[in-house]
This record gives C-alpha cells, sequence and structure tokens, in this order.
C-alpha cells in the first residue's frame, strides 16, 4: 500500500513536469529532446524569474536568449560552455570595454551575439576581412 | 494651358537639363535619385560621355548594389580604366581578391600607383598585413599578439585567461564565480548531502570549463581586435 502510494505520488510530480514542460515548449521546430529541455528550462526562467528581476542584462540579446541561440546554434557542448562564459562577462564592468572588445550598442547595451564568441569560427566581421570571394 | 505645359515639359526634359539635375542629385548625395536621372540621360541623349558611366558606377557603389556596377563596367572602353573600376567596385564589396584579379591586370601608368595602394589595402582588410606591405605604406609597428594556447594554460587557475588578457573586471569575476560554484560543493559534500553536492559540482565543472572557454576566446577577440585597430591606423595614413 505504502509503496503504491510512493509510486502514485511520484508520477503525480512527473506529470506535473510534463505539464509544466509542454506549457513552456516552444513551437516544435526543434526535434533534439535535449534542446527541448534546455528551451524549456530558459522559457521558465524567462517567464517566472527574469519577468520578477526586470531588465538587468548588460548584453544584448540578454544571457538567457544568448544561451538559447548559442544552444541551438552551436549545440548543447558549445552552447554551455559560450553561455557559462557569457555569465561570467555579464557584470557591471564590462561598459569599461566599450569600443574595446564590444564595438556596437544595440537597444541601449553592448552588442554581443553568440556569432562573435564561438571560437572554432572567425567572427562574421573577420569573415568579411578574411573571405575568399569568387569573381 | 496644355500648350504651355507640353512646351514646359520639353523643355524639362532636355538631355542638358536632366544631366544638371543628376548632378545636382549626386552632389546632394541622393544616389538613388541621381542613378535615374543619368539613366534617362543616357536613355534620350545622343551621345554619352565616359564619365556618366562612372558617376553610374559610383551611385552604384554608394547604393551598394555591388553586382550591378560590375556589370555597367562592360561600358567603360579604356581598357585600363575598366579593369581598376572593376577593382575598385570588388574592393568595395569586400572581395578582395577577386579585386586584386583585376587590379593587377591594370599598365597604365595613369592608374597603376591608385591600383597598388588598392591592392595593398585589400591585403591590409584581410589580415596579411606582410604582404600589404609590399604595395603600400606601413612604417609603424606591427601588432603584438597573444597565444591561444597560453590563455587556455593561465585559464587553469579561474579568470587567469581573461587576466592575461588584459580584461581584469572579467578575471575577478570569474575567479568569484567559480570561486563561489567551489565552494557551495565543498560545503555540501562536507555537509553529504548528495543531491545538493551534485548540481554544486555540475555547476561548478560548467563554469570552470566555461572559464577555460572564455580565455581562449578572449585572447581572440584581443588578437582581432588588434587586427582591426592596425588596420583603421593603415587605412588612415593611406586612404
Amino acid at each position: 500500500m505504502n509503496i503504491l502510494l510512493i509510486l502514485g505520488s511520484n508520477c503525480l510530480k512527473l506529470f506535473m513536469y510534463l505539464i509544466l514542460i509542454l506549457l513552456f515548449t516552444p513551437s516544435p521546430r526543434e526535434t533534439n529532446p535535449v534542446k527541448i529541455v534546455v528551451n524549456a528550462g530558459i522559457n521558465i526562467y524567462q517567464k517566472l524569474i527574469s519577468s520578477a528581476q526586470g531588465d538587468v542584462c548588460n548584453f544584448s540579446p540578454s544571457c538567457s536568449n544568448f544561451a538559447r541561440q548559442s544552444i541551438s546554434e552551436y549545440g548543447i557542448l558549445w552552447g554551455s560552455l559560450m553561455t557559462a562564459d557569457r555569465l561570467m562577462r555579464c557584470q557591471p564592468g564590462a561598459y569599461k570595454y566599450y569600443n574595446i572588445y564590444y564595438r556596437e550598442i544595440k537597444d541601449g547595451r553592448l552588442y554581443d551575439p553568440p556569432k562573435n564568441n564561438y571560437i572554432w569560427e572567425r567572427t562574421p566581421a573577420y569573415e568579411k576581412h578574411r573571405a575568399k570571394d569568387t569573381r | 494651358m496644355t500648350i504651355l505645359l507640353i512646351v514646359f515639359q520639353t523643355e524639362m526634359f532636355q538631355p542638358e537639363n536632366v544631366l544638371k539635375f543628376a548632378h545636382h542629385l549626386y552632389a546632394e548625395e541622393d544616389f538613388s535619385g541621381a542613378l535615374n536621372e543619368y539613366r534617362r540621360y543616357i536613355f534620350i541623349a545622343d551621345s554619352v560621355q565616359q564619365e556618366i558611366y562612372e558617376r553610374i558606377i559610383d551611385c552604384l557603389i554608394k547604393l551598394e548594389r555591388f553586382n550591378e556596377a560590375i556589370k555597367e563596367t562592360a561600358r567603360i572602353d579604356d581598357i585600363d580604366k575598366r579593369n581598376y573600376t572593376k577593382g575598385w567596385v570588388y574592393f568595395s564589396a569586400g572581395r578582395f581578391d577577386s579585386s586584386r584579379i583585376y587590379l593587377d591586370l591594370v599598365k597604365a601608368p595613369y592608374y597603376i600607383s591608385d591600383a597598388r595602394r588598392l591592392i595593398g589595402l585589400g591585403y591590409a582588410h584581410q589580415f596579411n598585413f606582410n604582404e600589404a606591405s609590399s604595395y603600400i605604406l606601413m612604417s609603424f609597428p606591427k601588432p603584438k599578439y597573444k597565444s591561444a594556447t597560453l590563455g587556455g594554460l593561465f585559464a587553469l587557475f579561474p579568470g587567469g585567461g581573461h587576466f592575461y588578457c588584459g580584461r581584469i573586471e572579467d578575471g575577478i569575476y570569474s575567479f568569484f564565480v567559480v570561486g563561489t560554484a567551489s565552494a557551495l560543493t565543498y560545503y555540501y559534500y562536507n555537509r553529504k548531502e548528495d543531491l545538493k553536492f551534485g548540481i554544486a559540482l555540475g555547476v561548478s565543472i560548467l563554469f570552470y570549463a566555461g572559464n577555460i572557454y572564455g580565455g581562449i576566446n578572449a585572447v581572440r577577440n584581443y588578437n582581432y581586435y588588434q587586427n582591426l585597430n592596425y588596420l583603421n591606423k593603415v587605412i588612415e595614413v593611406n586612404d
């Protein structure tokens, strides 16, 4: 009887988590289940915690959107590393590096997209300088 | 009234007046309008000077319609001028390898110095400063780069990669984040709270790996902006 009760309550918890994930999951363009879970987690953070905290990020896109974009573009591993690096750079002293490491301002914040932080590719601006072109 | 209208319209659409209007729009930097007027002039004029085609190409470059500008270069009679203009269009489009192909073909003494300058600037834009120095003046010292390997090695100490690149605040913040996560991990390990220890350990590992990644990324960005600053100096001197 006890075992049944424990199983029942665990199933209920699992069911509630699944409902939450489904509620906050974006439209079904993503098929990778890990990315779906990660996106759902980011959605939950943005809707519950970030909305209470306000617009405090020093960068554009914000750190949560940076995480979403970097994971969807570059995969879980590199996206997570880029996100961890971004979280450690998102501090008030970041504005000191305007015109040194961050050259653009977008939405009143330092513009720092994922494409400028992927170490295996040169930045698009760098690509413009280095592009091998055809006639 | 109709006769007056026809007379005035005829007066307005005289080729010389269209050309004057086109020049005015060009001087006012309304390149889209100027382009239309120059093309209208070509349509109604009996003969067209080569300068008009050059103006059209210039308008297309300013409007960033580079493929059309390339097509217009076919109307230039002088071969050296055509090659130089094509090279200039490709250079403006950021296609430096293609620009070099045409600029290398320029032989006329009138254009060769400008062609060499553009070739040098093209190499500089591609951060190939060694080649660029053969074509343009670069009398200031070359940029100093940092090593990505060293950046990664320094980053084994939290924040070390950022300190190596002169990003002190980023380094301090990284140190505190990784340090705090590690301290929490140790705290939960001591209290034998396995779940919290596991979560804290995962977060610590993630931030530590992110710190190493950030150290290498900081070096990469440092080198890129060294190149960019040097390029801006080169353009300032040679433009």
